[in-house]
């Protein structure tokens, strides 16, 4: 199978921090890869350098066959990746269904439109309500996104990124914050998105990581430790050292 | 009782409320105020229209894109002085002076919106409070070309269009060429407003960040915005100067832009409408104020603190709030 994230020898430093050290990185079409790795491993600094929020030290970061390593966040987004952020990252005084109209808006090329009123275009509205169904959040459409409850928030956080249509989609850590009941609604989400989306996901729940992701990636102090399928890297002796009283072992 | 009472005269008003016809009432006043009122409230009301056109473009930047913008003076007078050079050195047709006059200052805009853009917040407003200092030092010291502090005259236009001539030299007729104006102003700035390009105006004022990410190249769009509202800016500039047949640099002052953010935010930021009443108040204090008081200025200032610590959303928040708490009660 084709990758459709290939990173290249990427190094990100802020000063004399090297946050990302020299670190390659492939990832195959409708793969579903968890990101792994204690906190200030560089897991985050990894989606912004993906996304474009932040440019590569050094190394390069190609989509498919397109060299992106120089191209800004919003072309990136255009050519198909999509994100969502660790802290939820909404238009937070807009309604709920705004937040995913933008997206859909965009996705449709209509953005720059300046005759009708927004709400006439069908499409978008179709679109955004599709997405809203799909996380369950139809029916607060019309609530301001701002005021809806954290959970609330953290599914909207994946239903505007959805609503953008991308192919590649990165998660991080959806379902950081979340009651047990929700946590488990977000990642039956995850689980039955289409197979032909590629998804990375941060996550720090490992019965989470375990239930969606068919390759895991371990990170640690900005490089990769350990790659694999689950089974694999759930054997590796540093894995577990690292790891060291989270419950990688599961109890089943 | 008097619920049945109001519904039985419901369906007209309710079509009418739907249609939003409703809204060309203040016009049809406007167009039959010179009939009533004498020449100084004529006047002084073709001002506030000309400054409500300013403050509505204002407030495209900065209650919907979310850019405060000190400079906007710089607009205005750029279009005040467009219309003087083109009057004096071109023609005295209004279909040539407006083109030239809206198409320089959309120019000019694209120039100063592309530098200032480069930064946000605090930067964008001290650069654009520097381009329009920039102006205005060039209109007292480019004397052989603007007439110094002298200013210039503005001569007042026609309409030609062939054998077509109207001339709008009374003060009637230009009364009606602003009115003109501050409708079509109003009506094309609210289908902007709410567009799908208005609409992505307001996604980047919430959260640029977010809407690079959605994939909207933001720069674009707020370059976009910052024109929009220089043209209409520059419009009210080229009407104003027609008005007073006169310009001179204290257009470009810095307290003019800072006028026009106070009416944008006494008014009601990103509500188009409440910019228009934040124009009439604040123009009435400085008009009628400035002849009774000294003070005004000050009385201007403790207005417009009062608005930011006790309604910040302004003239339009007050009366949204008064209506809602009518409302629930019913409910
Ligand atoms: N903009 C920045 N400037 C300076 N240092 C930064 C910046 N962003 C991240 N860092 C540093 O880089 C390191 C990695 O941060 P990052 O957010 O990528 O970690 P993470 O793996 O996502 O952690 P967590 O699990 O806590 O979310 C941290 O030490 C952090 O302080
Ligand atoms: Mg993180």
């Amino acid at each position: 199978m084709s990758d459709i994230l290939r990173l290249e020898h990427v190094t990100r430093r802020f000063g004399g921090l090297v946050v990302t050290d020299d670190l390659s990185l492939r990832v195959a079409v409708g793969e579903r890869r968890a990101l792994i790795g204690p906190n200030g491993a560089g897991k985050t600094t990894l989606f912004n350098l993906i996304s474009g929020v932040l440019p590569v030290s050094s190394g390069q970061i190609w989509l498919q066959d397109q060299n992106i390593t120089a191209r800004p966040a919003a072309e990136r987004a255009i050519l198909g990746i999509g994100r969502t952020f660790q802290r939820n990252n909404l238009f937070a005084g807009l309604s709920v269904f705004e937040n995913v109209c933008l997206a859909a808006r965009r996705q449709q090329g209509l953005s720059s439109r300046v005759f009708r009123p927004a709400h006439r275009y069908a499409a978008v509205a179709e679109a955004a309500q599709g997405v809203l169904a799909q996380v369950g959040l139809l029916d607060r459409a019309g609530s301001i996104a701002g005021q809806l409850a954290y959970g609330q928030q953290r599914a909207l956080e994946i239903a505007v990124a959805l609503a953008a249509r991308p192919r590649l989609l990165l998660l991080d850590e959806p379902t950081s914050g979340m009651a047990p009941a929700e946590t488990n609604q977000m990642i039956d989400l995850i689980a039955r998105l289409p197979p032909d989306l590629t998804l990375l996901i941060i996550e720090h729940d490992i019965d989470a990581v375990f239930r969606l992701a068919n390759q895991i990636t371990v990170l640690s102090f900005g490089s990769v430790l350990a790659e694999g399928a689950p089974d694999a890297v759930r054997q590796n002796a540093q894995v577990q050292e690292i790891y060291l009283g989270l419950p990688l072992e599961r109890a089943d | 009782m008097t619920t049945e009472h109001a519904s039985s005269l419901r369906p007209a008003a309710v079509l009418a409320a739907q249609r939003g016809w409703w809204r060309l009432l203040p016009l049809v006043a406007l167009a039959l105020l010179p009939l009533v009122a004498p020449p100084f409230w004529r006047s002084l009301t073709l001002e506030v229209l000309a400054l409500a056109i300013f403050a509505m473009s204002l407030d495209v930047l900065i209650g919907y894109t979310g850019l405060v913008s000190f400079g906007h003076a710089a607009f205005l007078g750029f279009g005040a002085y467009a219309a003087a050079f083109t009057t004096e050195r071109v023609s005295e047709n209004l279909l040539v002076v407006l083109p030239i006059c809206l198409a320089s200052v959309a120019l000019y805009a694209v120039v100063v919106g592309f530098l200032a853009l480069r930064t946000s917040g605090i930067s964008f407003l001290m650069l654009t409070l520097a381009f329009s200092q920039m102006l205005f030092g060039l209109a007292i010291r480019w004397s052989r070309v603007t007439g110094g502090s002298d200013g210039l005259s503005v001569a007042r236009p026609h309409i030609g269009l062939g054998a077509w001539q109207v001339p709008l030299g009374p003060d009637l007729d230009l009364y009606y060429l602003v009115l003109a104006a501050f409708a079509a102003s109003w009506w094309l700035l609210s289908r902007l407003v709410a567009s799908p390009f208005g609409h992505t105006l307001r996604g980047i004022k919430e959260n640029a960040q977010r809407m690079q990410a959605l994939g909207y190249r933001t720069r674009r769009f707020e370059l976009a915005a910052f024109v929009v509202a220089a043209v209409f800016a520059g419009l009210a500039g080229m009407l104003l100067a027609m008005h007073n047949r006169y310009v001179s640099p204290d257009t470009f002052a810095w307290t003019t832009s800072g006028q026009g953010i106070i009416m944008v935010i006494v008014g009601g930021a990103g509500t188009l409408v409440g910019p228009i009443l934040g124009a009439l108040l604040v123009h009435l204090l400085e008009s009628v104020g400035s002849s009774a008081t000294e003070s005004w200025r000050l009385i201007m200032g403790v207005v417009f603190v009062l608005f930011v610590l006790f309604a910040p959303k302004g003239i339009i928040g007050i009366l949204r709030r008064l209506r809602r708490s009518k409302e629930s009660p019913r409910a």
